[in-house]
């Protein structure tokens, strides 16, 4: 369990990294564009960038699914938090139910012994 | 007259019935020992925490269906110069089964903070002081003896104390049980999101806008004239603000997600009042936002009437 924690924790620092490197790649080539009066190297340049992009939103996306994951993991403690609140809330609504209850009880108590009484 | 068999009796069920009573309220007695130091946590703090995070997971939901709409164009942008078509050039850069995770974790945390809600209702102490109102009453019936009005007022409003107690105490464990994870929570979404226009959803973004801008560079070197140079460049400024502007609505985002993980932070440290100025940043970051969207949606309308021939 702890390894496959720590091959994830790899996999998710390989791929940052790659997602960096690529979106590094993607400003240098627009800086480049920026400098270039030719229009055939610029068409170039641009499909070049395409290409880049297309690889930082599937990088991207990979590191966005994994995040999610550790969101969702992380969730749990709330969860958790929630599950005792909603204990703590039934144990008040308990001593309010046995209240109620006693003093129900109390009055077909005192209207038994009325009945005694009368015997 | 009653009978001495019917005193006797009665006079054992009110002395069993306060032996319960002493029961029941015993341990929550102790709580106030154990916990007399605690800060309350403020219920009015809640509703605002609760409305601050629908609003951000609204903003969320908003900005990532535009993002991905986006997105998805500029997937059709480099499909046009590929030789042949394929299914693999298109997908769904933020998906959507990952997105409802989001929404579910805002759901979980509002969840949370509604029970929270419930557990400090003031409704709850005045529940339990007419129900003990009742057993004093019912008590003193069964004894055949009205109650001295001082003890029975005393009685029902330290049983209503202490339920008070014990719901503050519940709720407050409960916050500072909850708080690592919804930092957890919210400093992921953040470090999701990106902290500057290089890292996360905002890198992925930019690039995707690098395109856009080259697109209008080729189309300035092709065009002829200063006049037609000019419309280009004009165009090409208009989308450096729709850049900005995107830019500045995910930023604005993580922001809002910061605030609301302060405000969890100073609710679980007892700071209520700090809490909901925090919370009304949110708001006013939700204000913001919503001036700039209209903006940009006026902008892109007045655009397409001038593209109208």
């Amino acid at each position: 369990m702890s390894e496959n924690i720590a091959d994830s924790g790899q996999m998710n620092d390989g791929i940052r990294q790659l997602n960096q490197s690529l979106i590094a790649q993607h400003r240098a080539l627009s800086r480049k564009l920026g400098k270039t009066t030719d229009m055939a190297s610029a068409q170039a340049i641009l499909l070049e960038m395409q290409e880049i992009n297309f690889r930082v939103m599937i990088s991207g996306s990979l590191l966005f699914k994994q995040t999610t994951a550790a969101i969702d993991a992380r969730i749990q403690g709330v969860i958790e938090a929630s599950n005792e609140l909603e204990k703590s809330l039934k144990q008040l609504r308990r001593i309010n139910d046995i209240l109620q209850a006693t003093s129900k009880f109390l009055g077909l108590v005192d209207k038994v012994l009325d009945a005694i009484k009368l015997v | 007259m009653q009978s001495i068999s019917s005193l006797r009796a009665r006079g054992i069920v009110a002395s069993l019935v306060g032996r319960l009573a002493s029961r029941m309220l015993l341990p929550v007695a102790l709580l106030t020992f154990a916990t007399g130091c605690a800060t309350a946590p403020d219920r009015d703090a809640i509703p605002a925490f609760r409305s601050g995070a629908a609003t951000a997971n609204q903003q969320l939901q908003t900005s990532f269906a535009d993002i991905n709409r986006f997105l998805r164009e500029r997937q059709i942008d480099r499909a046009a110069s590929l030789q042949s078509l394929d299914e693999e050039a298109f997908f769904t850069p933020l998906a959507p089964e990952d997105v409802a995770k989001w929404s579910r974790a805002f759901g979980l945390i509002d969840t949370y903070a509604a029970t929270l809600e419930k557990i400090l209702d003031p409704a709850r102490r005045d529940e339990a002081e007419k129900a003990l109102e009742e057993l004093g009453n019912k008590i003193g019936e069964v004894r055949g003896e009205e109650l001295p009005a001082g003890v029975a007022a005393g009685f029902t409003q330290l049983g209503g104390l202490l339920i008070q107690i014990k719901a503050e105490r519940d709720a407050l464990a409960a916050i500072r049980q909850a708080d690592p994870s919804i930092q957890g929570v919210f400093d992921t979404m953040m470090t999701a999101i990106g902290a500057d226009p290089d890292n996360g959803v905002r890198g992925m973004v930019g690039t995707s806008w690098g395109d856009v801008l080259g697109k209008i560079q080729v189309e300035f070197l092709g065009a002829n004239g200063a006049a037609a140079r000019r419309d280009v460049a004009v165009r090409f400024a208009a989308t450096l603000d729709q850049r900005d502007a995107q830019d500045a609505d995910l930023a604005s985002l993580r922001r809002s997600l910061g605030l609301l993980a302060s405000a969890h932070r100073e609710l679980a440290a007892g700071r209520e009042s700090d809490a909901r100025s925090l919370i009304a940043l949110i708001q006013d970051e939700y204000r913001v936002y919503r001036e700039r969207m209209e903006a940009l949606r006026k902008s892109s309308e007045e655009k397409s009437k001038e593209n109208t021939p």
